[in-house]
């Protein structure tokens, strides 16, 4: 899925990523395999390819896992998915989040929201490509804001006047 | 001053913490993340 730049709020290390549940969904889920990939993209919408949307060099993995299990104990409550690495985004460039398994059990139902546009897609587990489609999830991107980089300058700068 | 100097520096370059929320709050829309 893809996260539009203005949808930001300008650079942050991004070190979790928040859902919310559906009340009727189960409350775990147990990933056989989980990757989770973070990037940038120069486009508002996506192509059928998952490859050709990211912006050369940019795909990252921020969590790779066997054997993962996801908890989500409370109906209309965020749970958490903890990065093992945290992810720089430079508040400049759309944001691509892409979660890969080939399986698992349990079914977690997250609520989504529709953005008229082709900002997801989804398909088989090891699949080039996939279809096209303008739901993502509502989600929380959890980290820390960035200071602009003239912050410190200006403080010294005032003092030592 | 020295001192004074370098403390607010390091406020400076100390990160903010924040969450940043994507989306708006649809609850007929309700889709897997993981399973069937």
């Amino acid at each position: 899925m893809v996260v539009l730049s203005e949808e930001m709020d300008g650079a942050m290390e991004i070190d979790a990523i928040a859902l919310k549940r559906h009340p009727d969904s189960q409350p775990q889920a147990n990933f056989q395999q989980l990757t989770i990939s973070m990037g940038l993209c120069e486009s508002d919408t996506l192509s059928d390819t998952y490859e050709d949307n990211y912006i050369p060099g940019t795909k990252t993995t921020v969590l790779e896992e066997s054997n993962f299990t996801v908890d989500a104990p409370a109906g209309d409550e965020w749970f958490y998915v903890n990065l093992e690495e945290p992810y720089w985004y430079n508040g400049e460039d759309n944001l691509i989040l892409e979660f890969e398994w080939p399986g698992g059990t349990g079914s977690l139902y997250v609520y989504h929201w529709f953005t008229g546009e082709n900002r997801a897609v989804n398909g088989g587990y090891g699949s080039g490509s996939g279809y096209l489609e303008g739901n993502i999830p509502h989600m929380l991107l959890s980290g820390a804001l960035s200071f602009e980089q003239t912050t410190f300058g200006r403080i010294k700068t005032i003092l030592i006047q | 001053m020295l001192r004074t100097v370098l403390a607010l520096g390091l406020l400076a370059s100390a990160a903010l913490a924040a969450e940043v929320e994507v989306g708006t709050p649809d609850f007929e829309n309700s889709l897997p993340f993981c399973g069937d």
